[in-house]
């Protein structure tokens, strides 16, 4: 077929123009080739990800293998036989193939998943509508919210080439552009925009070096972040926007942006798409809760406390966001709010760690030391240890006379991590209560020494060197 | 306790945690990232975005990173430790 010769090509860096193309042709072949090495060797590693499987497909679709692609996303399915990314991609695979495909299976997705199963069906439908010579603009109409207009004229465009419309194609284009400047700058990168009818037989190349799939929104997002991992920022923002044209969500691109600004340590853009991100989409919890970090990280708590606020009122089912929202209300010193939200976060995931270990100190420092200490063995019967949460362990052993239990914990935190000051400081009391003098003078002798960088943990232990004369 | 919490709050590290793995190419949805105390806890799957050095993926490597990754968790300001528990077994979130 056309459209994969074109893929083919552009991936073996045979086109002619990289503006045409959008970037550097000869770099594409490497990034190509470095996301099929890496699945490969992921799904060599780890061959129950159907996710792999599913983005290897789209990868073999892309570079014009779709017999390939047939075979991964069969892979995939068989693994995962609800995996409806993966039923779509092998719907896409042998469509685009010519091969015949069932009618589409009924799906029990819900919410966002539903939302984007409109897409896949709509052009699933159009590609056969497109095979059977029928008006694939028609199947397109059936796009509901929140893709609707742009979507429709970025494939009614597609599939107008397809079929010969080069009117009508010019008309879906500039409307798109007209619309959204993320689609004009996309359609400039390729070359489509500004249009230019003495072009018109180098259209449909242009266009093919896209996979026109909903589905591919994913493999270019994946694809862009190995070029901005490797400092390639045009040709990141080139894949990007592909992902934009193949799915327009405009809060997920502004969120693509934010990723690689963050990356690159651009603080005021990073926060710029992030806004941007939410402003578009005021419902977006992964923006809101980036943002929250993002002003965190640049020392804006008040900011960050009211994005990770809103983010939790939106999805009170997200343990990350509990478990933020309670160490906000701990520098807030709002104990009691921190706790419940500590105790939100373990109840929506009841292994989610750092959650019982911020709990267990804070219980401890709020003197529930019975339990917070039930909180830290929990932890270690998760099979989790340090030094610190041992000792922390000891300081609670020690404050409720447990004076065995609080040696046991701070010896296997000496063991655990030799360095850590304030554990000899604590084995120091520790002994002292048992009456080993020499053992609390030797421990805090050595706290003293390592304790250096450390600020006091409390009163200075005094040496009384008179018995060590002795 | 041994640092001065009311100026590095564990919420705040906890972002700047997160800022180091991001520009370091970290995923971060395969760990589970925390601080206490000034305690940094990561935990979990610790898996790259692709397009590193094809050498990148060899133990030494890993092991080299991991090393620069803990030094530089430790240099944020008010980081007392970092505890890493770590592993590359079956992902609990693939499709």
């Amino acid at each position: 077929m056309r459209e994969e010769t074109s893929r083919t090509k552009e991936a073996r860096g045979e086109t002619k123009s990289s503006a045409q193309t959008g970037g550097s042709v000869g770099l594409l072949l490497d990034a190509t080739r470095e996301a099929e090495r890496v699945l490969e060797q992921e799904a060599r590693t780890h061959p129950s990800y159907a996710d792999v499987r599913h983005r290897l497909g789209l990868l073999r679709l892309l570079v014009g293998d779709p017999a390939a692609a047939e075979r991964e996303f069969e892979e995939a399915l068989g693994i995962n036989p609800g995996y409806r990314a993966a039923y779509y991609g092998l719907r896409l695979a042998r469509l685009v193939q010519g091969l015949p495909v069932e009618p589409v299976s009924q799906s029990d997705a819900q919410g966002p998943a539903e939302q984007e199963e409109v897409a896949w069906r709509a052009v699933d439908e159009a590609y056969q509508c497109l095979a059977k010579g029928k008006d694939a603009a028609a199947a397109l109409k059936t796009i509901g919210q929140p893709f609707e207009e742009q979507l429709f004229h970025h494939y009614a465009g597609f599939f107008a080439v397809r079929a010969g419309d080069l009117r009508g194609a010019q008309h879906h284009f500039e409307t798109a552009a007209s619309a959204c400047p993320i689609t004009r700058s996309a359609f400039e990168r390729l070359g489509i925009l500004p249009w230019d009818e003495s072009q018109r037989d180098a259209l449909s190349g242009r266009l093919s070096c896209v996979l026109w799939s909903p589905l591919a929104e994913d493999l270019y997002t994946y694809l862009g972040r190995i070029y901005a991992r490797n400092g390639l920022r045009d040709e990141a923002t080139d894949c990007f926007e592909r992902a934009f044209l193949v799915l327009p969500r405009e809060a997920q691109h502004a969120m693509r942006l934010a990723e690689i600004a963050t990356a690159f340590a651009e603080e005021t853009e990073a926060i710029r798409q992030l806004t941007r991100a939410i402003q578009i989409d005021p419902t977006s919890v992964p923006a809101r809760i980036a943002v929250g970090f993002e002003y965190a990280s640049q020392g804006f708590l008040d900011e960050a406390r009211t994005q990770f606020q809103v983010a939790a009122k939106l999805a009170p089912g997200y343990a990350d966001v509990r478990y933020n929202l309670g160490l906000l209300y701990v520098g807030d010193a709002q104990t009691e709010e921190a706790l419940a939200e500590f105790r939100r976060a373990l109840s929506l995931n009841p292994s989610y760690l750092p959650a019982r270990h911020s709990m267990a100190h804070l219980l401890c420092r709020m003197g529930k030391y019975e339990d917070g200490l039930r909180e830290y063995a929990r932890i270690l019967k998760q099979g989790f240890r340090s030094g610190d949460m041992l000792v922390q362990m000891g300081k609670a052993a020690l404050a409720l006379g447990h004076n065995e239990e609080a040696l046991h914990h701070l010896e296997r935190a000496i063991f655990l991590n030799p360095e850590f000051a304030p554990s000899y400081y604590y084995i120091g009391q520790a002994y002292q209560r048992k009456g080993l003098k020499n053992k609390a003078r030797s421990a805090w002798r050595t706290y003293l020494e390592k304790a250096n960088e450390w600020e006091p943990l409390g009163p200075t232990p005094r040496i009384d060197m008179s018995d060590e004369a002795a | 306790m041994n640092r001065k919490e009311a100026e590095f709050p564990d919420f705040e590290i906890n972002a700047r945690v997160r800022q180091v793995l991001a520009r370091r190419w970290v995923v971060q949805q395969e760990l589970e990232i925390g601080t206490t105390d000034g305690v940094v806890v990561l935990k979990g799957r610790l898996a790259r975005e692709p397009g590193g050095p094809a050498a990148a993926d060899c133990p030494e490597a890993r092991e080299t990173f991991l090393r620069r990754l803990r030094s530089e968790l430790k240099g944020i300001s008010g980081v007392v430790d970092v505890v890493m528990e770590l592993h590359d077994a079956e992902r609990t979130d693939a499709a």
